[in-house]
């Protein structure tokens, strides 16, 4: 499957942030603001992200689709971890004043905290999807089935009003 | 091609009424089966979900959340497409997996 365009951008982002954080040995105060602004910017592409899967599971989603759209998120926040990581130790060492430098600390603290518990979150959902399919019985279904005329059958329509018949809730 | 989605009375469409679902995740469980509808084409031409080569049935799961518990649903259904070309497709078995947050 391609990849969707917002996870391609999250991807191609957060490799240009990390790109940037392990090629850079020392950080200026200024480059320290700098880095903590696109560490902003990328904890809002994670953010947004995050609320597609969300989405998507309140909508209803088709299993396959919904691997591949957690194989990617997985993919992102784990780049975001090693990039929030990596830059944290960059602004620990650059030389911001005190109160400045907590405040991006904390930010980038909590970024891979939050990082890391939706990752694992979305482990449980994703290893239940690459579960190989349980194993089935054809000889249990129902015969005659390709028989139009078969009785036996509702439609979606009348299983549709009875889902929302208020004897049903 | 549009088709009509049936479900076996006597096995699945009991299962799916009898679901724990409030009022917002029975509206969510129809718009579901109405997207698999929709979506029929594409699982149908999938070789990957049939029973077997050949078969007449394929696997199709799809996943919802109910707005009110917030109780994942992942729901495993068969369906058949032996009368495809009547522009039916029948639903034989369902299974639900709920897994509360």
């Amino acid at each position: 499957m391609p990849q969707t365009l917002a996870s391609d951008m999250a991807r191609k982002s957060l490799d240009v942030l990390l790109d940037r954080v392990e090629r850079q040995h020392a950080f200026s105060a200024q480059e320290a603001r700098e880095l903590l602004n696109g560490c902003v910017i990328q904890v809002t592409v994670l953010d947004r992200l995050w609320e597609q899967i969300q989405r998507s599971l309140d909508r209803g989603i088709e299993g396959k689709q919904l691997r591949y759209l957690l194989e990617e998120l997985v993919d992102a926040l784990d780049r975001g971890t090693k990039a929030f990581r990596a830059s944290s130790e960059k602004v620990k060492a650059a030389d911001l004043p005190s109160p400045e430098n907590a405040e991006g600390m904390s930010m980038l603290e909590s970024a891979v905290q939050r990082a890391v518990d939706r990752r694992g979150a979305l482990s449980g959902l994703l290893g239940r999807l690459e579960a190989p399919p349980r194993e089935f019985d054809p000889r249990a279904l129902p015969p005659g089935r390709e028989n139009p005329a078969t009785k036996g059958y509702i439609g979606l329509d009348e299983l549709t009003a009875r889902l929302l018949s208020p004897k049903q809730t | 091609v549009a088709y009509v989605l049936q479900f076996h009375e006597k096995t699945v469409a009991p299962y799916l009424l009898d679901l724990a679902l409030s009022r917002e995740g029975r509206l969510a469980l129809a718009r579901v089966l109405d997207q698999v509808r929709l979506y029929a084409d594409n699982l149908i031409n999938d070789p990957g979900r049939r029973l077997f080569p050949g078969s007449d049935c394929f696997r199709v799961d799809w996943f919802f959340r109910d707005p009110v518990s917030e109780a994942f649903h992942h729901l495993h259904l068969v369906i058949s497409d032996a009368a495809a070309a009547y522009g039916i497709l029948r639903v034989l078995y369902v299974e639900d997996e709920t897994s509360v947050r």
